[in-house]
């Protein structure tokens, strides 16, 4: 189920809070947990049907090898052994899910090989909830977590705010929210600031993201209409990926965030404005923030982090970006992007005192354009596609502008104002592009210059209220659509 | 805390009841006609065939239908009412395939039982498509074509329906413009230049050997006409189906040739006709052998679309009995055309630099 879709706002949310705070009111905590459980996997479900063993099967083994590892008096071997194998499990299981054809066909290209492909549907989320499961059988083998009831742990694992597109929680962020009598109480100032959170979320996916996103589909349909785009075509279709990619990812955090206000917790924060960072090394400090933690606690301290000299640090640096690359997607062009990413923050952390010279803003945009380009390698369907949209971009060879490119950013209201003062109608035609700059211009300064919804307070205001009720009532007329969001595939 | 709670109930009350307003707007004013028939005085904007096809066939009176892809959105419903004594609904489909065309027509005949006549504008390019095909272009969304009630919270609840359609007929009704003419319903001609001012080709090659029509195309066929136009005619046999196939340029048929596909086409269509005439309710016309149409570029805007003059004089032309088929004249039409296109001089004819077509 989506957020952005009618049958989550007004059916499944109200149902589910209703529900939750009622039972809890009544006493029966378990039962509200059942019930946040039952519900989750309902909006896992509506997705596939297929997908729901899956997940149940997840969690329980999961489970039991984390009471397994929390057991009294088990050796250090067997819980070392046990521990890996359920890290080992879970890998295989995302691998069998996500890489398998991506591995054969890798064999088949290397050896000449003909395996045939197995086309498996990927689960949705699965590289969310197997990393936060992993994360929760290390912090068992070292002891770090609780004596949790399985409801708990269930619930953990399958809340639906953050199921499907993070961000990646830990267990001593929810547990302690799910167990705590205060949090179990309806809370309005909670649920107010929620509501606010959510009708951003939703206005920055569906009125923002939506609309790139169809410049961004058009002009990534293929070499053939790379062919058709000029140079100028190609660089603004790259700027409406980052600038999609923002608010489609950073957008459904917000919502999965507001949702969680709702119900009376909180969700870790996931971005901190990323576009405004000086450097790549800032830049994942402030993108997608759960899964750095992960990749940091997890992985590259485990390594060493950067205790054992320069050269283990920019190796244990190479091997966190790879693993994010790779967790992002199976293709060369995700590795390849992990990787770039990764050598940019090694090259950063080296010439750190000269860059750190440069002026905010020079490097803010040389930062920004860096990331706009490693987009295209992110968005594009191989490595050899992406290098040819690289090189359109670059060699500024064609300035005109498609004309269906333009046709997108000619919105419902633009057209209504239009209809209404006839004589606007001339302005695009005057000054080609005008609507699509505006809005590249209107994204770029709410990225640079807006507050993300983590510095806003949590106040009550009749400014906010209508912004409130301004951003959900456009947002809810514009769901009428098909919406995908792009972070549900990593 | 009641601070909060009279916020919450302020920003969730107007929220619910604008939205309320919006979905009472679209639904009294209707602009697609998914609930009623267009309602009388008001200036709808009648320009989109994929949202208000369905609507038009569920709910408005007619008798007879008038179909097809863009080659048919230049007719009038009133010419033809004129010339055969029917209630005309037009409902053209741009880009349509046989497969969208036969679900509207279910549509006519579930809503309106037995029709008089329907009247199947056959495009060259479906002969050999997938019975199913359907594009997506000319689909309407499934909460107008559904029945189910709750789907219609995407049409009551849509901003591009507000601000696209319901509230600027409602403003042009308050100005005065009054009803929209229907016989003019997705009639593009009145803004388009036609011949080869406005349109050339460039028939420069001579065409290549022409491929025949496989054992598995002949199929392919067979399975397109008999589920999308056949069985309709089984399943109504009071209801004369004027079929007839609709004349492309000589420049789209040199686009096929140069492609190796003109004989390849031809027999789809004798493999189409033959099929077709087995059914007594269907006459089937092919304007394919008006040559005279056919070559003069100047009664076209691209390779394949006509002035609305073509539309008239097929209307007559079908009402006369002009251009019919009939199982002893098909073979002899088929030996007509093919020997005809496949030695045209199109070079004499468009051997010019221009530009391309679709």
């Amino acid at each position: 189920m989506l957020f952005n879709s009618y049958i989550f706002i007004f059916l499944f949310l109200p149902l589910a809070l209703a529900g939750y705070f009622l039972l809890n009111r009544l006493g029966r905590n378990k039962l509200a947990q059942a019930f946040l459980i039952g519900m989750s996997l309902w909006f896992y479900a509506y997705f596939n049907l297929s997908y729901l063993p899956i997940i149940c099967l997840s969690i329980l083994g999961n489970y039991l090898i984390s009471r397994l590892l929390n057991r009294q008096g088990l050796e250090q071997k067997w819980r070392k052994l046990l521990l890996a194998l359920g890290i080992l499990a879970n890998v295989a299981a995302i691998g069998y899910y996500k890489y398998f054809d991506f591995f054969l066909s890798n064999l088949n290209a290397l050896f000449h090989a003909d395996f045939s492909l197995r086309h498996i549907v990927l689960p949705l989320g699965i590289s969310f909830f197997t990393f936060q499961q992993i994360s929760y059988l290390v912090d068992s083998y070292r002891g770090e977590t609780g004596d949790y009831g399985f409801l708990e742990y269930a619930l953990f694992v399958s809340f639906f705010p953050q199921l499907v597109a993070g961000p990646i929680v830990l267990h001593s962020e929810m547990i302690p929210q799910f167990r705590d009598p205060e949090l179990r109480r309806f809370d309005w100032g909670s649920f107010a600031h929620g509501l606010f959170l959510f009708s951003v979320g939703l206005g920055k996916k569906v009125l923002l993201a939506d609309v790139l996103g169809q410049a961004v589909d058009y002009g990534y349909a293929g070499l053939d209409r790379l062919y058709a785009l000029s140079s100028l075509d190609v660089i603004l279709v790259s700027l409406c990926y980052t600038f999609q990619i923002y608010f489609d990812f950073s957008g459904y955090c917000d919502m999965a965030t507001g949702i969680c206000r709702m119900f009376h917790m909180r969700l870790p924060q996931n971005f901190d404005s990323p576009y405004r960072a000086v450097s790549i090394s800032d830049y994942w400090r402030r993108w997608h923030m759960s899964l750095g933690r992960f990749l940091r606690t997890y992985i590259y301290f485990p390594l060493g982090g950067s205790r054992k000299g320069t050269v283990r640090t920019y190796l244990n640096t190479m091997a966190i970006f790879l693993v994010s690359g790779i967790w992002h997607g199976a293709n060369w062009t995700f590795i390849l992007w992990g990787a770039l990413h990764g050598l940019l923050s090694c090259l950063t952390r080296a010439v750190d005192r000269w860059w750190s010279r440069w002026n905010d803003w020079v490097r803010r945009i040389l930062t920004f354009l860096t990331i706009n380009g490693l987009f295209v390698l992110f968005r594009a369907d191989s490595v050899m596609t992406a290098v040819r949209y690289l090189v359109r971009m670059m060699r500024l060879e064609s300035f005109t502008l498609d004309r269906q490119i333009l046709a997108f950013f000619d919105t419902a209201e633009l057209q209504f104002l239009e209809y209404l003062f006839p004589a606007l109608s001339r302005l695009p035609a005057q000054i080609p592009g005008l609507h699509l700059f505006l809005f590249l211009i209107g994204s770029f300064l709410i990225v640079m210059f807006g507050k993300n919804t983590w510095q806003m307070a949590e106040k009550l205001s009749a400014g906010r209220g209508l912004a409130t009720l301004a951003l959900l009532s456009c947002s809810i007329l514009a769901l009428s659509g098909v919406h995908i969001f792009l972070y549900f595939n990593f | 805390m009641d601070n909060a709670k009279r916020w919450c109930a302020w920003v969730l009350a107007v929220t619910l009841a604008l939205l309320a307003i919006v979905a009472g707007l679209n639904a009294w004013t209707d602009p697609f006609f998914h609930y009623r028939a267009p309602r009388p005085g008001l200036s709808y904007h009648n320009d989109s065939d994929v949202y208000m096809n369905d609507g038009l066939l569920r709910n408005t009176e007619y008798d007879a239908v008038l179909i097809g892809s863009s080659e048919t959105m230049n007719f009038r419903a009133s010419e033809c009412e004129a010339l055969f004594g029917y209630r005309v609904l037009k409902v053209p489909h741009a880009n349509a395939r046989n497969r969208e065309i036969y679900d509207d027509l279910q549509a006519g005949f579930r809503t309106h039982g037995e029709l008089k006549a329907v009247f199947f504008g056959l495009d060259y390019d479906n002969l050999l498509t997938d019975k199913d095909l359907m594009l997506a272009a000319s689909v309407a969304p499934d909460y107008l074509r559904d029945d189910r009630a709750l789907n219609d919270i995407n049409y009551l609840l849509n901003r591009d329906v507000l601000l696209n359609y319901t509230l600027p007929t409602l403003i042009d009704t308050a100005r005065g413009r009054g009803e929209p003419d229907w016989d003019d319903y997705l009639v593009w001609s009145d803004d388009d230049s036609f011949g080869a001012s406005a349109y050339r080709y460039a028939m420069t090659e001579p065409l290549p050997e022409q491929k025949g029509l496989t054992e598995q195309e002949r199929q392919t066929v067979r399975e397109n006409i008999d589920q999308n136009i056949l069985s309709l005619a089984r399943e109504h046999p009071e209801t004369e189906f004027y079929v007839f196939v609709t004349p492309y340029s000589i420049a789209k048929l040199y686009m096929i040739g140069v492609e190796g596909n003109l004989l390849k086409d031809m027999e789809a269509e004798r493999e189409a006709a033959q099929l077709l005439l087995t059914q007594p309710n269907i006459r089937y016309f092919s304007f394919l052998s008006d040559f005279a149409t056919i070559c003069d570029l100047d009664n076209y805007i691209d390779a394949v679309h006509y002035g609305p003059w073509i539309n008239s004089r097929m209307l007559q032309c079908m009402k006369a009995g002009e251009y019919e088929l009939r199982p002893e004249t098909l073979e002899a039409y088929f030996e007509t055309i093919s020997a005809f296109y496949l030695s045209y001089d199109y070079q004499a004819n468009g051997g010019q630099e221009g530009n391309d077509a679709f």
